[in-house]
């Protein structure tokens, strides 16, 4: 949750979007230097983004295959209580 | 067609923001330096958009943080899978194990069965067994008595009428002859008379003592003298080759040998 507190951080793009264009309006001498923060934030933006875990898939996507990872638990676990509970021997004749 | 992941999405719209603030600076730039009042109007229209993606950005991160705690839920679920997995696996080559312990009791078992059943069918009353082996003890058919010495009548070899009734005795019998694979044999098939002519096969007609020794046996009751006489020619060559047929027999010959 680390990563993602820090994504959104990093993703907040207004405050120093408004920075520039007011640094533009003043024709101040940093605007160079804060369009060169700029994209480094952008940059930052994206490199957390491909670490974040979970978001390859769309949530919809997520859901279904948490749905097929607990009916594969519910059948693996009544195989396995099945096969615990033979009893019975099929002897070949 | 598959939705895009969220990844996707996120970085789609970092990068349109991107694009748009580069336009937009790009425009309030040539703002500054022209006094044209076109361009105010896409400045305009560029910030509503660039408002429009923080929004969309800020929806995309609530669903980044919702789908971080369904890949957690889905990690656990994993592991307990692989459990599962590992636990079936384990099971399954324990069942295949016991199945192939069994299966071999099972064939051993039937095996026994079979054997059982065939005893059954064929089978003998141990009253009979012991009299049997009283009669052969008790006639000194299999071993010579302890106390035997040259010229006891008690013979340490089987009586020609156990003989007889045993195995090379029954060769005779025509019935027995005519059975397949017995018959055939022409060594089993021969009759007495004619081994009777040939030495060399005195040993494998034990029942019909030579004529020579016969007559011995007969003159051992009465004459002792006689009897030493043809034993010293005859019985010391012929009663060992009588008697090699049964190994305790010759055993017990070789005991009774001074």
């Amino acid at each position: 949750m680390k990563s993602m507190a820090s994504l959104s951080e990093d993703v907040n793009f207004l405050p120093i979007i408004y920075d520039i264009i007011k640094s533009i309006d003043k024709d101040s001498h940093d605007v160079g230097t804060k369009v060169n923060e700029f994209k480094v934030k952008l940059q930052k933006a994206k490199d957390q983004t491909e670490k974040l875990p979970g978001i390859e898939y769309s949530k919809e996507d997520q859901l279904k295959q948490l749905d097929i990872l607990r009916k594969q638990l519910i059948q693996k676990t009544e195989l396995l209580q099945k096969y615990k509970n033979l009893c019975n021997f099929d002897i070949p004749k | 067609m598959a939705a895009p992941g969220t990844k996707q999405v996120l970085l789609s719209l970092i990068e349109d923001v991107e694009i748009i603030t580069k336009e937009l600076f790009e425009l309030m730039s040539a703002k500054k330096t022209e006094t044209s009042t076109e361009p105010v109007a896409d400045t305009g229209q560029l910030m509503e958009l660039l408002l429009k993606k923080d929004a969309e950005i800020q929806a995309a991160l609530k669903t980044a943080t919702e789908q971080g705690e369904v890949q957690k839920k889905i990690e656990a679920l994993q592991v307990e899978v692989d459990r599962r997995d590992a636990d079936i696996l384990q099971l399954q080559k324990n069942l295949k194990e016991a199945e192939t312990i069994l299966a071999t009791a099972i064939y051993q078992a039937k095996q026994k069965l079979t054997s059982i059943k065939q005893a059954n069918q064929k089978s003998i009353p141990s009253e009979e067994l012991i009299k049997y082996a009283h009669k052969i003890s008790s006639s000194h058919a299999v071993a010579a008595p302890n106390t035997w010495q040259p010229g006891d009548p008690r013979r340490p070899y089987p009586t020609e009428l156990d003989m007889r009734m045993g195995f090379l005795g029954r060769l005779n019998n025509p019935n027995f002859q005519s059975q397949p694979g017995l018959g055939a044999d022409p060594q089993l098939s021969r009759q007495p008379g004619q081994l009777d002519h040939t030495p060399s096969h005195a040993a494998s007609m034990p029942w019909q003592p030579p004529p020579e020794l016969s007559s011995s046996i007969s003159m051992t009751t009465s004459n002792q003298a006689a009897m030493s006489e043809v034993k010293g020619l005859n019985k010391e060559n012929e009663d060992v080759e009588v008697m090699s047929t049964d190994s305790s027999s010759s055993s017990s010959s070789d005991e009774s040998r001074p």
